[in-house]
């Protein structure tokens, strides 16, 4: 279905091409899964497929990529609206009308098909996707679940054979992600589509991959069936790990194949206990009593009473939209709230200002990159320095304990999502708060740059830095929180040691967690580690 | 193969909930905004926002672009206190009533025409009030219209030719909301940072990071849009699109100059007429030219039926009669200053304007962000129930 014959493509002003003489095949109706580090060409990769690179990015190519004997050397991208539907990672950017059933409509008007056949198409994509009850609704109004989904609908109407998918889950909480996932299954089984997605978060999608294709920019891409790939590669969702940690074999890439050895690892470990991580908190550093906040005639926080100690790294979890993001807003006096107190070191945020903020609590938003206003790497450091009134230098020196080997001189915008982060993080930690907080910290980072983030969170709190991680990634929450905390329409559900709320959640629970389970095992660490100490 | 019925839209009643055609509340709003323009009597100009108000209170959806309203007034409540204040650079009119005097400055010859300071006269302030409460009027008007209509439902009903116009209208309308959204993040950002957040350097701060995600979302947009297939297509030769668009153009030109002759703009207000007609004229002819050639199709397009064509007429009728109007009623004195003049039957055609709540369906409802959260949430605490 899908060829490159003999690629290899160079952005302009790149000295090495990102994609060197790439041969591949996809053949009809599998689902092939691209994986790699950020940054190794990924979404070059996807995006020639029909021909947005080089039409929209500029670039060098030679060889050739066919869709179903179609080059995207002879036609432009709109001439591949009919054969191959591209989803993006966010799908705001690219919905170009207001209505969810216009948004379906879009591609097939353009393509000029008849009214009828218009209307008979809609109606199928939104059974096919469980859209009816939102067909009228406005796209500005849909949780981050349902946009992907509509996003997809979208470009489904005009019949392609190919659906591309750029990390369609990353934004996701868990069951927005299932849901998706879900319903991409469905399109595979069922219209026999050929589906190339790319993701990091392996533990989500690896089980409905009938293929994976490495990039890698150091060695030659290729593709396998995943249980050839996942045996040596670098890349590999926890339960492959954990597999490997214990010795099974053929290595599971389900957690349903996993179980089949658990009852044998419990056994072993029958007698160990995963690593305890509660520090011993000195002072409270963080104290919010009966906090409400109401945003539009909407409770967005209910009566919300917390205290966090020093050296704690809580983990708030919970859908889309039940008040993570609202809550850590409080937290550093971007929103005063409707009533209640919120304390931070003692003092009220909302008072707080310029330095003496800075100095109490920092947050990294969502986007990292907001945080960063300078044209490069230097620049920004040096400003961080001034504002926080540091001695120069200090940003960058805390910048270069976070990440390795990262230019001076680019624009933080060239950087990879994990040096943005850390960037963002050291301009943060320039100022030294006790408090740090972090949105949604591993959205589009790969797996060695999550593995970093989590090394260094474990290096602050042992620092006794108290953080708070707004997160979906349960993986992440596993690795590094000592508390979780879980939210419901802006109430406190659950709040415990993570070993505890993590393995008690269907939702929320870790690969490891629901392999081990009833035993409460969090991560691979924890069990490689105890039977390391069993040797 | 089965296909579809044809008529799909066919309204129940007028107790189903939808939206009217776009089109006919632009005709609604336009007749309205036209009323106000031939008058400056306050009586009627209030009269017209107060029908305006109305109407888009009872028959507003809950969508994001019915709140545009808001900024309109704020805006006609603007000209309305910019025009007042202009009375003490404009020469006086005569009048013999004095409110006060301010000093006065003398200007260099240069600015004939321009005063400043000098006696201010209630006439003036009263003349004043009456030109800036038309083009407040105006302005609710037109506000009215967008928000009621669905900019993207109007797109639809936009002949072919006039599709890409159409597009980029609609593209940066949703642009619009999310610039704002934009500028707010900036802005904590620089308050997470420790920076001002006030004055017009942290402004100049928010203005390039906004601008550069507006770019970016533009070209994402442009790359989502072309893998859609936008602009496939393109059968009509480069001469014909030419004429096509120049037809178009003049034919803009006859409405315009035809609808400024019916105003009164110009002294011989019978070329008017013959104007208008010869542009609607040039102009239908040129966008059926352009439909018939057009590859584009369109998904359910909006249909007039009874209830648009009853809005459009509650509106007509107020516009008629204010033809029919002495001009002494539509444009009072305001020297000596009087109480304006009231033609009954004009001010009670103005206010069958409001028949088009009666006339109107609801807007479907639950589109709002707000609502629809509050909603998903009752019921999920049902099922979980």
């Amino acid at each position: 279905m899908i060829s490159f014959e003999n690629v290899t493509f160079s952005y302009s002003g790149a000295k090495y091409p990102i994609l060197e003489n790439v041969n591949l095949t996809i053949p009809a109706g599998e689902l092939a899964l691209v994986v790699g580090k950020t940054g190794s060409g990924k979404s070059t990769l996807l995006g020639l497929i029909n021909g947005l690179v080089p039409n929209f990015t500029g670039g060098n190519l030679t060889g050739n990529v066919s869709v179903n004997n179609r080059s995207i050397k002879d036609f432009p991208p709109r001439d591949f609206a009919d054969l191959v539907g591209v989803v993006k990672q966010d799908p705001r950017s690219s919905f170009v009308t207001d209505l969810v059933e216009d948004e379906l409509a879009y591609g097939m008007e353009q393509l000029g098909i008849s009214p009828s056949t218009m209307r008979r198409r809609v109606e199928e994509v939104l059974d096919l996707l469980g859209l009816t009850e939102l067909r009228n609704r406005s796209l500005a109004t849909l949780s981050g679940g349902q946009r992907q989904r509509v996003a997809i609908a979208s470009v489904l109407t005009t019949n392609p054979k190919v659906l591309v998918l750029d990390e369609p889950t990353s934004a996701l909480d868990p069951s927005a992600a299932e849901e998706v996932l879900a319903a991409i299954q469905r399109l595979v089984h069922d219209l026999g589509l050929t589906v190339v997605l790319a993701e990091h978060r392996l533990e989500r999608v690896v089980q409905y991959a009938d293929r994976v294709i490495v990039v890698d920019r150091d060695a030659e891409v290729f593709a396998d069936r995943p249980a050839q790939v996942f045996a040596t590669s670098t890349l590999a969702p926890p339960v492959v790990e954990l597999g490997r940690a214990a010795g099974w074999s053929p290595l599971p890439l389900t957690v349903r194949d996993a179980r089949k050895f658990a009852d044998e690892l419990r056994a072993r470990l029958s007698k160990s206990k995963p690593r305890t991580r509660v520090n011993v908190p000195t002072k409270t550093l963080v104290n919010v009593e009966n906090l409400n906040f109401n945003y539009a005639n909407i409770r967005a926080l209910r009566h919300i009473d917390l205290t966090i100690s020093d050296g704690e790294i809580l983990a708030l979890m919970g859908r889309n939209g039940s008040g993570k993001s609202t809550l850590l807003a409080q937290l550093v006096g971007l929103i005063a709230p409707t009533s209640g107190t919120v304390l931070v070191n003692g003092k009220n945020p909302t008072t707080l200002k310029g330095k003496t903020l800075i100095e109490n609590v920092g947050l990294v938003p969502q986007e990292p990159t907001d945080l960063l206003i300078s044209d490069s790497v230097m620049n920004e450091c040096i400003a961080s320095d001034s504002d926080s009134g540091a001695i120069p230098g200090t940003t960058l020196a805390i910048f270069e304990q976070l990440t390795t080997d990262v230019s001076e001189d680019l624009h933080p915008r060239d950087l990879s999502e994990g040096e943005k982060l850390s960037l963002a993080l050291a301009v943060v930690l320039a100022a030294k708060p006790p408090l740090i907080l972090l949105d949604e910290p591993t959205r589009g980072l790969d797996y060695a740059a999550k593995m970093q983030l989590v090394h260094n969170l474990q290096k602050l709190g042992k620092k006794n830095h108290t953080i708070i991680l707004a997160t979906h990634d349960v993986e992440l929450a596993a690795e590094v929180a000592t508390r979780v905390i879980l939210l419901a329409d802006g109430e406190i559900v659950t709040d415990g040691p993570v070993n505890e709320v993590l393995s008690s959640s269907p939702m929320f629970s870790p690969q490891v967690s629901k392999i081990m389970s009833p035993a409460h095992w969090l991560t691979v660490s924890d069990v490689a580690h105890a039977l390391e100490d069993l040797k | 193969m089965p296909s579809a019925p044809r008529r799909w839209h066919k309204p129940l009643s007028l107790a189903e909930r939808r939206y009217l055609h776009s089109g006919s509340w632009w005709l609604w709003a336009i007749f309205l905004a036209a009323m106000a323009a031939g008058t400056t009597n306050p009586i009627f100009l209030i009269s017209i926002i107060i029908v305006a108000l109305l109407v888009v209170k009872y028959r507003k959806s809950d969508a994001p672009w019915s709140k545009s309203i808001k900024g309109y007034l704020i805006a006609a409540c603007f000209v309305l206190v910019i025009r007042m204040l202009l009375v003490v650079i404009t020469p006086d009119i005569f009048g013999d009533t004095l409110l006060f005097t301010l000093p006065k400055i003398e200007l260099p010859s240069v600015f004939a025409g321009v005063k400043l300071g000098g006696e201010i006269k209630a006439n003036t302030v009263y003349f004043a009030f009456q030109e800036g409460l038309r083009f407040a009027t105006i302005l609710v008007c037109i506000g009215a219209a967008q928000s009621l209509a669905s900019p993207t439902r109007l797109l639809k009903s936009i002949p072919a030719a006039l599709y890409e116009v159409g597009l980029a209208i609609v593209v940066a309308l949703t642009f619009a909301p999310q610039l704002a959204f934009d500028a707010k993040r900036v802005r904590d950002a620089q308050y997470l940072r420790g920076r001002k957040t006030k004055g017009i350097r942290a402004l100049a701060k928010t203005f390039v990071p906004v601008l550069e995600g507006a770019m970016e979302r533009a070209l994402q947009l442009a790359a989502a849009m072309d893998s859609r297939g936008y602009g496939r297509k393109v059968h009509l030769t480069r001469n014909i699109r030419l004429l096509n668009n120049s037809l178009i153009l003049i034919g803009l030109l006859g409405i315009l100059l035809g609808l400024a002759g019916l105003l009164g703009v110009f002294s011989q207000s019978n070329v008017g007429g013959l104007t208008l007609l010869l542009g609607v004229s040039l102009s239908f002819t040129a966008l059926w030219f352009a439909g018939k050639n057009a590859s584009r199709t369109n998904y359910r397009p909006d249909k007039w039926h009874i209830p648009e064509v009853l809005v459009v007429t509650s509106s007509l009728f107020g516009l008629v009669s204010m033809r029919l109007t002495e001009n002494i009623v539509l444009n009072p004195v305001t020297s000596p200053l009087s109480f304006p003049q009231i033609n009954y039957v004009t001010l009670i055609s103005i206010w069958v304007s409001l028949f088009a709540i009666y006339f109107s369906p609801l807007p479907p409802q639950g589109n709002s962000t707000v609502t629809q959260i509050y909603r998903s949430k009752i019921m999920s605490q049902r099922d979980a129930a």
